[in-house]
């Protein structure tokens, strides 16, 4: 089977001040289609950097990124772009929803950029807003929040779904409920999610596990059983 | 000491160049605007005063219509509390200009104490017959040239100046001709040109006209001080002049009396002188006839005696006839005798003859026969014949002389006759030429006797009229005798400097300005406030986390406070310094430069008002620090841990917009995240809108000022004054003469209306006012003339009462049916019906007909100017005007309007500065507006382009709101202009002119397209600066 995202020795160096930071060393490994991909490491081990990378934000300094057999790495800054806005669902810790906008519009904001969007008001249904799509985010808790960012980021109808620490900013239960969705989005939908996060409790419901230390990947481990979220503890 | 304090308060700064610019530029503009505005007026009046200080302006005037004298100026010259008194000449005289042009001039005589002239160019004057020509008509080419007095001067005008030409040697401004007006007068056209300025010595004037005072005691201009100073020299000066009015008639009494003694012991020795002459005349008249009378005398007598020749001559004759016929008898009996005697005398003869013969043949033959006896007796025989042979031989002889004696006797007699024939011939001769003599004679005596009756009548005649004469000149003094008795003190009058018009239009149109200074700060520092109120509030919010951990270090909140309000106090310090500086050099500047259309007399002088500046310093740090504080005290007081915590963004609301579904419902959704935008932060919309509303009303304010004035010109002269040329007449034209010009001129001209102007002074509200009276029995005025109000066309104001200029009208307080009081030169004030107000721009204006002002006026319509068409180019016509007819000027409409457009340029410098103002206001709110939504949306802008937003659709998601905003403003500006445009043209009121308050179209146009330029440009800008916003913002940490 032929891996969906395949990473080939990506290495990324950010140079300024005479400063020069290996935040990538010669980072290789591969996601299949439909699986749910956790990323973990330390702070500054360089899981943010692989996450711009692999989001089309930032450009890489050496290797190969392919989506689909695509090479992203070879992309121009318009067609950075366009991949984000077509093949890529992000899913931010603050959830970075537009205030203005009740979170129904957050979902239309994105939906509205893809040719082939998820009817939004199905997804705030699909994520159990139904009741609350005409809301502010100001209006919904930190939770709501997010899985408005996540309807927000499956609206799209993406190849790919980033989400960066999910749950950094939630207390435990509401976290449980937006991983699960997650979970759920992945096994229904056949949708591949990539979540970065430095809770190794969250390696227990990746497909995939992917370790990174100083900028260099330590394990990659398969996971043959993912245990469902709820039954997860941290 | 530098501490970690000062230095995080300055990086602070120049970490945020933008926000702290913002609130230095906006409180610069706003403190620019209102202390230039502020100090334009100061600065003039600084100008003004500092003018007439330098060039020494009067402060009183004295007149006295019976003149003043060198011992008069001495005499106030010793007045106390007088500095300074100067004796002047002025005259109003036309001149010729260059190729024969005519003007009329107002001539001044040089001081060097008072009203000194400021000389502009050339050199001052050395000689009396040079002068200084007014700077303000005449340009540089005028030096050297020389100005003629024109023999079209009245002889009363002439005698005036010393001499009939003066020579331009320089030019110059005087101080009592602040402005350009030049006053009235009563010589043709009514209005002087221009001054001319000329050593006392080139004044022939026996007396000066006026006496011009300084005072010891004065102050800054139009002060109050300086009133006081004024106001209490004014009666002393006046009953000094009173006094002095007294003695210089007691003089001119005496010198009158003087010359009427003078004169009348001339009078009586030409009496005497006549009298004498005509008795000698008389007597040779006497003389002549006697002459005359002896003549004819002699004359019969010489006719007598002529007769008396003729009877002699007659009797001579008549005995002469005798004489010659008894001669002639005479002659014929000697004749007849003669003959006889001779033929006896011959038959004797040859009685003998024949005997002889015989004889001599009887003694040949008796000889030869020898008979002796016989021969003796033939011999005796022949003895006695030989003897009477000698009888009759003695008898002849005898008778010849007895006839010579006879003939002798005979030719005496003839000759005695002949003579008498010759004598009587000559007395015949004679007594013709004696005729002929006499003749002569009479017709001499003929001759004579004429003349002496011509001459006698003549005489009579020529002493006939001196003794006319004499009694005039009789009369004449006895009644100079009376005049001077009655001869009561002059009119005196003491004049300050109010009644010079350019120091009191002055005061009016330099505080115009001061009046334009009461609404834009107001606005300005509003804006100001509004900058800065946002831009602070933002950064308070940007740095929650920071005032945290500071309060968690243990900083005061005061010290937190201060860092904030330091932060705008020091922007808007250095602001106003730099507004303050800017402002007052730049506002004044331009300010100056358009008055100088009007008031060019000085270069502008720069004042500084401290107290200006504290005021503008403490208003702007009322709008800056004030306003710091007030919005971030709230958020600088929390406790620190909640300001650690993120704050609860603002929440989006819902508009007024989303109940209209239909639009809201076709709105995408970043129309609907800009208009949710908009309505999020009132502060800032209203921020914007009055910004840009304010830039738009700026812009509308100043083409609309440009509008109203620089139409001006060619509605007075195109739609107004329609006429294409207006000519002074040389003489008055009487209807035969005005038929005839429009006669002569009907092949260039295709109409022309004969007028009489008249200058007359106005009471009026504001002062008195100077108009011209038209007035004309030809109605068709009109067609040159267009009275008009409201768009509708008036007619020419019946007998009885008059059409006013409306500007006039509404400074005099009338309108139609009131009475409107106009005053005559002479002082005397008459008042009039109003018919009518018309629409007028420039001057002032009254229309009558011919009736009314013979019957206002009480003299009668001199047509002295006519107002025409011409049918081709007005300027040929003009020429034509100018050497074919009896004209003294031309002037042609279209170069008025063309001086007057020229002019007018200089206001394309307000409105550069208004422009300037407000891209200025402009790009102050757009860019603090933008820079604001940017840092503020930092995350949102981050989160989109991680969403996928093409570049161009993240900068509509930003600017979207701007334009939205700009065009809200521009319509917003427009009632703003309106009102701004119509309160600062009411501010801008110069006395002359009646503005055309309006706004084209076009205006509107350009300052919304200008607007809506200035955001494009903010934008253009701004939008590198979205691009430079790292995706990765979005993953960082809400602060």
């Amino acid at each position: 089977m032929k891996p969906f995202v395949r990473l080939e020795n990506v290495c990324k160096v950010y140079e300024g001040d005479g400063v020069r930071v290996e935040a990538l060393r010669n980072v290789s490994f591969e996601i299949q289609r439909g699986e749910i991909c956790v990323i973990i490491g330390q702070s500054g081990a360089g899981k943010t950097t692989l996450l711009n990378i692999l989001g089309g934000m930032d450009t890489l300094t050496s290797g190969k990124v392919f989506l689909e057999g695509e090479e992203i790495s070879a992309y121009g800054k318009m067609k950075l772009t366009a991949y984000r806005r077509f093949d890529i669902g992000f899913v931010f810790q603050f959830y970075n929803l537009i205030p203005n906008l009740t979170a129904l519009e957050n979902v239309e904001l994105a939906a509205q950029l893809v040719r082939s969007p998820i009817s939004p008001a199905k997804l705030l249904a699909d994520v159990g807003l139904a009741d609350r799509m005409h809301n502010f985010p100001a209006q919904l808790s930190g939770g709501e929040q997010q899985r408005v960012a996540i309807a927000r980021a499956l609206a799209k109808n993406p190849k790919l779904l980033l989400c960066d620490e999910p749950t950094g900013a939630l207390d435990y239960q509401t976290g449980k409920a937006v991983l699960a969705l997650l979970q759920r989005q992945s096994r229904e939908k056949g949708m591949t999610v990539v979540i970065i996060t430095h809770n190794t409790a969250l390696t227990a419901m990746g497909d995939r596990v992917v370790s990174i230390k100083n900028g260099e990947i330590s394990s990659v481990t398969l996971n043959c059983s993912p245990k469902p979220v709820e039954e997860i503890e941290w | 000491m530098v501490t970690a304090w000062t230095k995080h308060r300055a990086r602070e700064i120049i970490k945020s160049p933008g926000r702290y610019f913002a609130i230095l530029s906006i409180v610069a503009l706003g403190v620019g605007l209102f202390t230039g505005l502020k100090i334009t007026t100061a600065d003039m009046l600084a100008t003004g005063d500092k003018y007439i200080k330098d060039y020494k302006l009067f402060d009183y005037r004295l007149v006295s219509t019976l003149g003043l004298t060198e011992d008069d100026v001495e005499y106030f010259r010793g007045l106390r509390g007088v500095k300074a008194a100067a004796g002047a000449y002025e005259t109003d005289f036309i001149a010729e200009v260059g190729e024969g042009e005519a003007v009329v001039l107002k001539a001044h005589s040089i001081s060097t104490d008072i009203n000194v002239p400021a000389l502009v160019a050339g050199r001052m004057p050395k000689a009396p017959n040079e002068c200084l020509a007014d700077a303000y008509y005449f340009g540089e080419e005028m030096i050297g040239k020389k100005i003629t007095v024109s023999p079209e001067n009245s002889e009363e005008t002439a005698k005036k100046l010393a001499y009939t030409e003066y020579t331009v040697v320089g030019l110059a401004r005087s101080v009592l001709y602040l402005y350009m007006e030049r006053g009235t007068t009563s010589l043709a056209g009514g209005r002087v040109s221009a001054f001319v300025l000329i050593p006392p010595d080139g004044f022939a004037m026996d007396y000066y006209t006026d006496i011009y005072v300084s005072l010891e005691e004065g102050g800054y201009i139009y002060s109050d001080e300086y009133k006081a100073a004024a106001k209490k020299m004014e009666e002393p000066l006046k009953s000094a002049l009173k006094g002095r009015g007294v003695v210089r008639l007691d003089s001119i009494k005496a010198e009158a009396y003087a010359e009427i003694d003078k004169a009348r012991a001339e009078y009586l020795s030409s009496l005497e002188e006549y009298n004498t002459q005509k008795a000698d005349a008389m007597r040779e008249i006497e003389e002549g006839k006697e002459a005359l009378l002896d003549a004819e005398k002699q004359l019969r007598e010489k006719e007598r005696e002529l007769s008396d020749g003729m009877v002699q001559l007659e009797e001579a004759k008549r005995d002469y006839e005798s004489g010659l016929a008894a001669y002639d008898e005479a002659k014929r009996n000697f004749e007849a005798e003669k003959a006889k005697t001779l033929s006896q005398l011959a038959a004797a003869r040859e009685e003998i003859s024949k005997n002889r013969a015989i004889l001599e043949e009887a003694i040949a033959s008796a000889e030869a026969a020898g008979d002796m006896a016989q021969l003796q007796y033939l011999r005796a025989q022949l003895a006695e014949l030989e003897k009477s042979q000698k009888q009759l031989d003695a008898q002849k002889a005898q008778a010849e002389a007895k006839f010579a004696e006879a003939e002798a006797q005979l030719s005496r007699t003839k000759a005695q006759l002949d003579a008498a024939a010759a004598e009587i011939g000559r007395a015949e001769r004679e007594l013709e030429s004696g005729r002929a003599a006499l003749d002569d004679g009479w017709a001499e005596y003929e001759k004579n006797k004429k003349e002496l009756k011509k001459a006698e009548e003549e005489t009579k005649k020529k002493f006939a009229e001196a003794e006319e004469k004499l009694a005039d000149v009789n009369e004449k003094i006895n009644k100079a005798l009376t005049d001077i008795n009655f001869l009561s003190p002059p009119d005196i009058y003491v004049l300050g400097r109010d009644t010079n018009a350019g120091y009191t239009s002055f005061e009016n149109d330099s505080s115009i300005i001061d009046g334009v200074a009461k609404v834009f700060p107001v606005f300005f520092f509003l804006v100001a406030a509004l900058v800065c109120s946002t831009t602070m509030a933002r950064m308070v919010d940007e740095q929650r986390m920071q005032i945290g951990t500071l309060k968690a270090l243990g900083y005061s909140d005061g010290a937190i406070i201060m860092k904030y309000v330091w932060y705008s106090a020091s922007a808007s310090t250095i602001g106003c310094i730099i507004g303050y500086f800017g402002g007052t050099r730049l506002f004044p500047y331009v300010i100056w430069t358009v008055y100088g259309i009007i008031y060019g007399f000085a270069p502008l002088v720069f004042t500084d008002n401290w107290w200006l500046l504290s005021l503008s310093l403490l208003v702007s740090l009322a709008c800056t620090a004030g306003v710091t504080f007030l919005s971030c005290r709230a958020e600088l007081t929390e406790m620190p841990a909640r300001l650690m915590r993120p704050k609860a963004p603002k929440p989006g609301k819902r508009v007024l917009l989303e109940r209209v579904g239909f639009v809201w419902n076709r709105m995408n959704f970043l129309q609907k995240i800009s208009v949710r935008n908009i309505f999020r932060y009132k502060k800032r919309l209203f921020m914007m809108v009055l910004g840009i509303g304010g830039c738009m009303a700026l812009l509308i304010t100043g083409f609309g000022i440009r509008d109203s004035i620089s139409g001006i010109a060619h509605d007075q002269f195109g739609e107004i004054m329609k006429y294409d040329l207006e000519a002074a007449l040389k003489s008055a034209h009487s209807p035969e003469e005005i038929e005839k010009f429009k006669k002569d001129t009907a092949g260039f001209l295709s109409k022309a209306v004969f007028i009489c102007q008249k200058s007359v002074e106005v009471p009026t509200s504001k002062g008195v006012k100077s108009a011209s009276v038209i007035a004309t029995a030809d109605k068709t005025i009109t067609e040159l003339i267009n009275i008009e109000s409201g768009g509708h066309k008036l007619s020419f104001p019946p007998g009885g009462s008059v059409a006013v200029s409306d500007k006039l009208a509404m400074l005099a307080g009338v309108g139609p049916g009131d009475m409107l009081t106009v005053r005559l030169s002479g002082g005397t004030e008459q008042k009039v019906k109003v018919d009518s107000v018309f629409e007028n721009h420039a001057f002032h204006y009254i229309l009558m007909t011919e009736a009314t002002y013979e019957s206002v006026f009480g003299t009668s319509c001199e047509y002295a100017a006519v107002l025409a068409n011409a049918k081709g180019d007005p300027y040929e016509a003009a020429v034509r005007l100018q050497n074919e007819f009896e004209v003294q000027t031309v002037t042609v409409t279209d170069q008025i309007r063309r001086n007057v457009d020229n002019m007018m340029h200089s206001l394309n410098y307000v409105v550069y500065v208004v422009i300037l103002c407000a891209a200025a206001l402009a790009f102050v709110v757009l860019f603090n507006l933008s820079n604001i939504n940017i840092t503020e949306r930092t995350r949102e802008i981050a989160t989109i382009k991680v969403l996928g937003f093409y570049p161009r659709e993240v900068g509509s998601y930003v600017f979207r709101e701007n334009i939205v905003l700009t065009v809200g403003g521009v319509f917003a500006g427009i009632p703003l202009g309106i009102w701004l445009h119509r309160f600062v043209m009411s501010q801008i009121d110069f006395d002359i002119v009646n503005f055309n308050v309006r706004i084209f179209p076009v205006s509107f146009i350009i300052s919304a397209l200008l607007t809506i330029a200035f955001d494009i440009i903010v934008d253009i800008i701004m939008r590198r600066k979205l691009a430079a916003i790292s995706m990765v913002e979005s993953l960082k940490a809400v602060e």
